[in-house]
């Protein structure tokens, strides 16, 4: 009986066949990247004093520019079409990753203690070159840093919840899919009455409970993915469970512990595994949306949600508080999600949706 | 199938009552003296004692929560707590409407955008159109509600020449890539497909021309209900920004799952006789190619509303609209009131819980393959 | 354009910001009965975005002021209200009012002929026992503070009720202006005090407007009444709406949600006023600033701990992070702007070496440097918080800053659970004398801080007792002085409030404590 998934994000269709040359020479296409760099800097740089509203589609121009050069480049080297999109969603995912970890080390302005900007300018616009690079937030706290720091939060927070989620989800749908009968009603009652809990509301609920720190919303974010990998671990086990080397360790006097240990948990890892790109995904914007209610963690900590909430009163004036949070976190969603839909594709066997 | 249906409606009640006692001792856990806050300042302590013992809130925590089971099974689901005291049935009775419209008129905005989207990007695999509406959906998907919501707001709120003309753009170059498509397939296309292509285009001309000269002005914050002397249009507009925030990550959602539905129904053996045998080729994507892929649809649909009614909380606090989720949040939650916090969330678990067991009758249903057995 | 028939005392903000808007003040017209119209417009709405929202309707359970006043006002008419141009309390439903030479008895006069809806009569008798229901148990309006100095009320005759009090107060006339000058029909409350104030019936009160609908968090209704003593009421709806933030306000006012908005922060108000709206605003003294809990077992509790703090804040950070820059600041209890002050008044002093020495002493007597900060989490009142926390731990505190909705915080400052909270004084030109002896009086029940000094009563009650200006401000130079020395608290500015409207809104009578009186307003065409 086809159960009805929560989380779906049906997936790609993975990546296109290789294209003919177009109408233009190759060289030109690769040209568009240079081109791209340099419509950059000009947003960047010398539209500095712009307002954000005019730089905008001058960046977003140059951003699809450098993209389409680089493919053309790759194809170029390459002899075959590379699927850019999903390695430049690996390298940013990789970066964001890298700087969160390095961020103690790098040489970035204040950005988590009040006390510490008291005497810096509040609301600077972004200048690539200058000590701002991404401008300050109403408390003179560098966005930059603010951002890579937020990075850390996100990251630490959905991948905790994550790994808890994936093992403690993950061991008890192996075990109802395993087991069947008994067991298997009461866990799927449990996932479902916990699917049944409107999000959002229980993750309010339990942050004001208990107070907002990272560990307290991993282990709410975690309580939230738990039925997800059940149902999925469930579902893989129920097909794999048929499966002739179970079947043969069984035959074996394998005991069950055994077989679940040995045959079942590797290969449901995979699938979970692929899902939970989508899942970390999903994750962070719940933080986000914690945060940005208020309910999350509080500045001048900072993290995505929050400092896009301090910014939404002045879209007018300083866009660039929304934006660039906002811009990072969108980047980071989209690339996880590209990264997982291709996980998916390759690591899940059973690639529908439904 | 009946017995498949009975052992569903079976699995509700056991579901449905984890939740209600998951929510009960939730909230006793939150911190705080209801009493306290009711009776306010000057409270002497055997007030706060006498308040304490007529709430209740001296029973054990299992007592009260059979006390408050057993009224529920009645239809009274208590009183609030603070100022000013309001049956709970009654808030909920004014909250529902609001978040129920806005989970529709979601759904339906969703569904409206995705199915032709979904349609012609898997007729049309792998060209820009479908590269770009993929993009698109990607993108979509990535954007946090709250995000998109503020966007919107402030956008068509403050900048409505900026979205008016970005709709000219939108609808000039929709028309603009059917004519193109129209023009690159010259040879292959009958006149009557011709005549509908262009028809198309110039559709979607006229809806952009009227949208460009129609735009309405939207409110920034607040909600018309239906019931007021304002009536429909302002209700509509009212709930027009906020519906459509909610509905931008499900027309994602919907058209990837429609498209890749399609992709593999278009490569049926079915469609390829039927187009062999002539049939126009709108009437092989609608008869043939969508029916299939109709029931996956319906079942995303029903779930996407379940979700949706548990989900607005975001959007009404941005919008200021007062919903469900605002009334079990903001009044509920952060205040710390905790008789609408359960029978908030056991309203929106029971909402939930049958829209999914409609949604598995109807999939039984529909799936001859199910329904046989 | 539409500053027609309002007052306008723009001198005075002019003089605070610097100038702006030229427009000449217009002197007040509370006799624009008839100017906007012959008969109730059918059609004809305001729709007014509130500070903060009030539940309940009847004045002793409301705070009042910015949280309820307007509401308040346009239900019940007050008995006095006051004139921004002339710094008069101004008569609407009293005659007049004359006190002795001592100002220790007050004799005052009712208007004649004002019944409510169900017959009964607006008289002394009335006004007199609506002044005992400020003194009963558990009501959340100070005003009852003032009136523990009331010792006796003599009904002389049906239009006049004789007051005389403890201690001498020039100004007692503002407590007929303030919440029990809004007279409450005692006869149409009945049986359920609750359902009472979730929604007055028409015979509550007399004031131009009647109650249809109160939803709270949603709106509130109020449709004219047809038979006002001042006149018709030409807008037929009166609708209050609360959109958190002045931001979100003014947003919505632009959108043309609301066409009064009613706006409490300066970097707002400044965007405000530069686009040209229709606008009133006065400054409210002492407005701005973080009220210390001087109660034992609070850090506040050591006076060094407490100058630690008043020496941190430097008022131009502030200024700066959380208004824009757009504040007038002023680090003492009145600014140049106000009425009381004179040269003799002195601001705190901002010493960031001094705080931490300070700081250092209190922690050698065992102070742990922990401080929990408890502001509102509608703009600015975030930003302040934060700005406070980092200016706290460059004199060396360890701050927690806590954010919640902004009715919850005045609860819980109110309960007195709290170390340092965002938390003015709101000392208007009528309403200063009031509200300094209200925050810093021993005796006060809205003492919110647990401050006491027997040379502050006595402070204050010279205030009260001043015959004319000279000495009010002789006196309030010496409150001051105490307050700086005492490190109460922290003033650091003088905030903005009141309201912009629509243009074609007219007539629109701004009353005490920041009220507004929509009885005379109406729509142009």
């Amino acid at each position: 009986m086809p159960e009805t998934p929560v989380l779906e994000v049906p997936s790609d269709s993975g990546p296109a066949p290789a294209r003919p040359g177009r109408i233009r020479p190759a060289w030109l296409r690769v040209a568009l990247l240079p081109l791209g760099v340099v419509l950059l800097y000009v947003a960047l740089a010398v539209m500095a004093s712009l307002t954000v509203w005019a730089q905008a589609p001058v960046v977003v121009v140059g951003l699809a520019a450098c993209y389409l050069g680089l493919d053309a480049l790759l194809f170029a080297i390459k002899g075959r079409k590379v699927n850019t999109g999903f390695w430049l969603a690996v390298v940013w995912v990789v970066g964001v990753v890298v700087l969160a970890l390095i961020a103690d080390w790098l040489p970035l302005s204040e950005s988590r203690d009040t006390a510490a900007t008291l005497l810096e300018t509040p609301r600077l616009r972004p200048d690539l070159f200058s000590a701002h690079p991404l401008g300050t937030d109403n408390q003179a706290l560098d966005i930059l840093g603010g951002v890579i720091y937020g990075a850390r939060i996100s990251l630490q927070v959905s991948f905790l919840a994550v790994v808890i989620g994936m093992v403690g989800g993950g061991l008890l749908g192996v075990c109802a899919g395993f087991f069947r009968g008994r067991l298997d009603a009461v866990v799927g009652v449990f996932a479902d009455s916990m699917l049944a809990f409107p999000p959002l509301i229980l993750l309010l609920a339990v942050v004001a409970a208990v107070d907002a720190s990272a560990l307290n919303i991993s282990l709410a974010l975690a309580l939230l993915s738990i039925p997800t990998y059940t149902r999925l671990a469930r579902a893989n086990t129920l097909t794999l469970a048929q499966r002739e080397f179970v079947l043969s360790a069984r035959a074996m006097g394998a005991k069950d512990w055994r077989i679940i240990a040995f045959e079942l948990v590797p290969n449901v890892v995979r699938p979970l595994l692929s899902y939970s790109f989508i899942i970390i995904a999903v994750l962070i914007v719940a933080e986000a949306s914690l945060s940005f209610l208020g309910v999350g963690i509080q500045r001048p900590t900072p993290t995505w949600g929050n400092m896009i909430a301090a910014g939404q009163d002045n879209l007018q004036k300083t866009p660039h508080l929304v934006f660039v949070p906002g811009a990072v976190m969108f980047v980071t969603v989209f690339a996880l999600n590209k990264i997982g839909d291709r996980a998916r594709a390759k690591l899940d066997p059973r690639a529908s949706a439904i | 199938m009946l017995r498949l249906f009975g052992r569903r409606l079976i699995r509700l009640v056991p579901v449905l009552f984890l939740v209600t006692l998951g929510t009960f001792f939730l909230t006793a856990l939150v911190p705080g003296d209801p009493a306290v806050s009711i009776l306010g300042p000057e409270a002497t302590p055997e007030a706060v004692a006498n308040l304490r013992v007529e709430l209740g809130l001296d029973q054990p925590l299992v007592q009260r929560y059979w006390d408050w089971l057993s009224s529920a099974f009645q239809g009274d689901l208590g009183n609030s707590l603070l100022q000013p005291t309001d049956s709970v049935v009654e808030l909920i009775r004014a909250s529902l409407p609001v978040t129920l419209q806005l989970a529709a008129m979601g759904l339906l905005m969703a569904l409206f955008v995705a199915i032709p989207l979904a349609i012609w990007s898997a007729y049309r695999a792998d060209t820009h159109v479908d590269r770009a509406s993929t993009l698109l959906t990607a993108a979509l998907i990535s954007v946090p509600t709250f995000l998109a919501a503020l966007l919107l707001a402030y956008f068509f709120v403050f900048q409505p020449d900026v979205v008016r003309w970005a709709a000219v753009v939108l609808g000039v170059s929709i028309a603009g890539a059917m004519v193109a498509g129209g023009v690159r397939r010259w040879g292959d296309d009958t006149n009557r497909a011709v005549v509908i292509r262009l028809g198309g285009a110039a559709a979607v001309l006229a809806v952009t021309a009227l949208v460009f000269v129609w735009f309405p002005e939207f409110p920034r914050t607040g909600f018309s209900r239906l019931t007021s002397e304002d009536g429909l249009g302002e209700n509509l507009r009212s709930a027009f920004l906020p519906a459509f925030a909610l509905a931008l990550t499900e027309i994602a959602v919907f058209t990837r799952l429609l498209r890749g539905d399609m992709i593999s129904t278009l490569q049926e053996d079915y469609v390829l006789a039927a187009r062999a045998k002539g049939m126009p080729v709108w009437r092989v994507l609608w008869s043939d190619a969508l029916r299939p892929s109709s029931f996956s649809l319906v079942t995303l649909a029903g779930v996407s509303l379940g979700r949706l009614i548990g989900g607005t909380v975001i959007v009404e606090t941005i919008f200021a609209l007062p919903g469900m989720g605002r009334l079990v949040v903001n009044q509920g939650v952060v205040l710390g009131d905790f008789t609408i916090v359960q029978g908030g969330v056991l309203v929106i678990a029971v909402f939930y819980v049958v829209i999914n067991l409609l949604v598995d009758i109807s999939y039984l249903y529909l799936d001859p393959r199910i329904r046989r057995a | 354009m539409g500053f027609a028939a309002l007052v306008l005392p723009l001198s005075m903000i002019a003089a605070a910001c610097g100038g702006d808007g030229g427009d000449s003040a217009s002197p007040a017209t509370t006799e624009a009965a008839g100017d906007g119209c012959e008969a109730t417009v059918p059609g004809t709405q305001i729709n007014y975005g509130v500070f903060a929202p009030t539940p309940v309707l009847d004045p002793p359970q409301v705070s009042g002021g910015l949280v309820g006043g307007t509401e308040l006002v346009n239900i019940y008419d007050a008995l006095f209200t006051f004139d921004y141009d002339t710094n008069q309390f101004t008569p609407r439903l009293a005659e007049s009012i004359k006190p002795n030479d001592a100002f220790t008895v007050w004799t005052l006069k009712l208007r004649e002929g004002i019944t409510y809806s169900d017959g009964t009569a607006l008289d002394a008798q009335m006004v007199s026992d609506n002044l005992d229901r400020y003194l009963q148990q558990g009501v959340r309006n100070t005003s009852g503070g003032f009136l523990t100095t009331v010792t006796e009320k003599k009904i002389v005759d049906p239009q006049t009720l004789q007051i005389t009090l403890s201690r001498p107060w020039s100004e007692f006339q503002l407590v007929f202006a303030d919440e029990p000058g809004l007279i409450v029909n005692t006869k149409a409350i009945g049986a359920d005090a609750q359902a009472f104030g979730a929604k007055p019936p028409d015979a509550a009160g007399v004031g131009p407007y009647v109650v249809e609908r109160n939803v709270p968090g949603e709106e509130l209704v109020m449709k004219a009444r047809q038979d006002y003593w001042d006149g018709p009421v030409c807008i037929e709806t009166l609708r209050f709406v609360f959109v958190p933030g002045a931001q979100a306000t003014y947003d919505a006012y632009k959108a043309g949600d609301v066409n009064v908005a009613f706006l409490r922060d300066d970097s707002v108000i400044a965007a405000a006023i530069d686009s040209g709206a229709a606008n009133f605003f006065i400054e409210q003294q002492a407005g701005g600033g973080f009220a210390v809990n001087h109660r034992a077992g609070r850090p506040g509790a050591d006076v060094k701990v407490r100058e630690a703090i008043g020496k941190a804040v430097d008022i131009n950070v502030v200024n700066n992070r959380a208004f824009g820059g757009e504040m007038n600041v002023f680090k003492a209890l009145v600014s140049p702007d106000s009425r009381f002050y004179s040269d003799a008044i002195k601001e705190m002093a901002t010493d960031i070496a001094g705080a931490r020495a300070a700081l250092e002493e209190a922690k050698a007597a065992g102070y742990d440097g922990q401080i929990d900060v408890l502001c509102a989490n509608a703009p600015p009142a975030p930003e302040t918080a934060l700005t406070l926390e980092a200016l706290l731990e460059a004199a060396g505190f360890v701050v927690n800053v806590t954010t919640i909705p902004t009715a919850d915080q005045i609860g819980q400052v109110i309960k007195g659970d709290y170390d340092i909270a965002c938390w003015g004084m709101n000392a208007g030109p009528e309403t200063g004398m009031t509200s300094f002896s209200r925050n810093l009086s021993s005796t006060s029940p809205s003492n919110r801080v647990g401050y006491a000094n027997p040379a502050m009563d006595a402070a204050i009650a010279d205030l009260f007792a001043a015959p004319d200006e000279s000495a009010r401000q002789q006196a309030m130079a010496e409150i001051n002085k105490i307050y700086n020395e005492d490190w109460v608290g922290v003033i650091y500015g003088a905030p903005q409030e009141g309201i912009i409207w629509a243009d074609d809104v007219q007539g629109i009578l701004p009353g005490n404590a920041t009220t507004f009186l929509f009885g005379n307003a109406y729509i142009a065409k």
